[in-house]
């Protein structure tokens, strides 16, 4: 307290000083139309730049929200487009879809762990059960397919990926009535092999590959690849076509989880619920 | 007591006279218009020496924001006026003559000289009116502005200022 008031005697005209000068300040820029004027400018031309680069760094800090609410706003927009595709008739391999719109639920989430250079790869997605991820739902990323749920828990799941000697995804080659099994044969991650297209099919090199829509998992027409060659099977009826993928699964951060076979369920629940009642 | 009237008469006509006349004063001719003439801060400088810092700023303040009011130009002055009034104690202790102040003096001519009074004055107008001009032009774009401003405006002043010590000048 002593100490205070020493202080005070010693430095308190100049904090008296400091404080009417400030006052003064703010009475001239307050008050006075072209020094407020200036003052507005300058204070902006200076602290313009100080506070961009505040922004960039607080930008930077709040990276993994911005993230996540453009993963949010992905998987509604992508969720459309599928919603759309089917509406419009847009893929030719509907196999399920009795109504017009086929309304997905598509779960956003972080793959937690990865393994990647083994025979057979997993994801670790960072939501579960509480999330409402189920058993075999597809995963697939903007521009392409990741994998198939396999196991969930409360709060994560594991994903069989594309790169998994058991992996099996039915597709189709794109405005071509021909659709197969995609396998992962090769050591490649980008490399697929589609199997069973029978040998009298007509293909190009080129031709696009999107999923068939035959399966629960995933719906149709989500694009997979393109064929990069073709050759017959040795001692077979079919080509071996190989394909490569559009989207990276090694570099895959964020993917999308959709809610197909959750969703044909419920239906069926429904329709048997209002049949008996 | 006595004391504090003769401030406070004393503050009351410096105001007038520089509001009420010296406002009114024209000098521009043409494009010259360097010249306004600021007399108020006299009043500061003829406190005592001895005069209490805290109170002297707020003195400082007050005789501004009075000015200010008059002149449109709220906190200008008032922040050359207070910046003087912080200022002053370190002129005096720069320009004290040899033999020291006497407590409770006055700067007059008659008590510390001619020529001291003249530096005095000069140095703590020269910085009000060097402030004065450069918050009220408020930008360091016009440099030339400000310097010629402070310098035509402060020759003019200071005579002013120099002719009412001489007149007033109290008798001894």
């Amino acid at each position: 307290m002593r100490n205070l008031l020493l202080f005070l005697a010693r430095y308190g005209h100049l904090l008296l000083f400091l404080f009417l000068e400030f006052i003064c300040f703010s009475l001239i820029v307050q008050f006075n139309d072209s020094q407020n004027e200036t003052w507005i400018n300058s204070v902006n031309l200076y602290t313009g730049r100080v506070q961009s680069r505040a922004d960039r760094v607080n930008e930077y800090l709040r990276l993994q929200q911005v993230n996540d609410s453009l993963l949010l706003e992905n998987s509604a927009l992508l969720s459309q487009i599928i919603d759309f595709k089917v509406a419009f008739k847009d893929n030719a391999y509907q196999a399920f879809e009795s109504k017009d719109t086929l309304i997905h639920t598509i779960i956003p989430s972080r793959v937690c762990a990865k393994t990647i250079h083994l025979r057979n790869n997993f994801f670790t997605l960072c939501k579960g059960e509480n999330h409402g991820i189920e058993k075999g739902m597809g995963v697939i990323t903007s521009n392409g397919l990741i994998g198939v749920v396999k196991s969930v828990q409360e709060n994560y799941s594991d994903v069989i990926l594309l790169l998994h000697s058991q992996s099996r995804i039915s597709v189709a080659i794109k405005d071509k009535d021909y659709f197969g099994n995609l396998v992962w044969q090769s050591n490649n991650k980008k490399r697929m092999k589609m199997e069973a297209v029978p040998k009298y099919a007509n293909l190009n090199i080129g031709d696009t590959i999107v999923t068939s829509g035959y399966s629960n998992i995933f719906p149709g027409g989500l694009l997979v690849g393109k064929v990069t060659s073709f050759a017959p099977e040795s001692g077979g009826n079919n080509y071996e076509i190989q394909v490569e993928l559009f989207n990276d699964i090694e570099t895959a951060e964020y993917v999308y989880v959709i809610d197909i076979y959750n969703k044909k369920e419920r239906e069926l629940l429904f329709s048997n619920q209002k049949g008996s009642g | 007591m006595a004391d504090s009237i003769k401030y406070i008469v004393r503050f009351v006509l410096i105001i007038l006279v520089q509001v009420l006349v010296l406002k009114r004063i024209d000098l521009s001719y043409q494009n010259f218009n360097y010249i306004h003439i600021f007399i108020y801060p006299l009043f500061l400088l003829l406190l005592p020496f001895n005069f209490s810092k805290f109170l002297y700023l707020l003195v400082g303040f007050i005789l501004g924001i009075s000015v200010d009011i008059f002149y449109n130009s709220l906190g200008v002055h008032a922040f050359a006026t207070v910046l003087v009034a912080f200022v002053r104690p370190q002129v005096l202790r720069f320009i004290e003559p040899r033999e020291g102040y006497s407590k409770d003096t006055e700067p007059s001519i008659n008590r510390l000289g001619f020529s001291w009074v003249l530096i005095y004055t000069s140095i703590l107008l020269f910085i009000h009116h060097f402030v004065y001009f450069s918050m009220e032009v408020f930008s360091p774009q016009y440099p030339v502005e400000i310097i010629l401003r402070t310098i035509f405006s402060f020759i003019v002043s200071l005579i002013i200022i120099m002719l009412i010590h001489f007149i007033f000048r109290p008798r001894s």
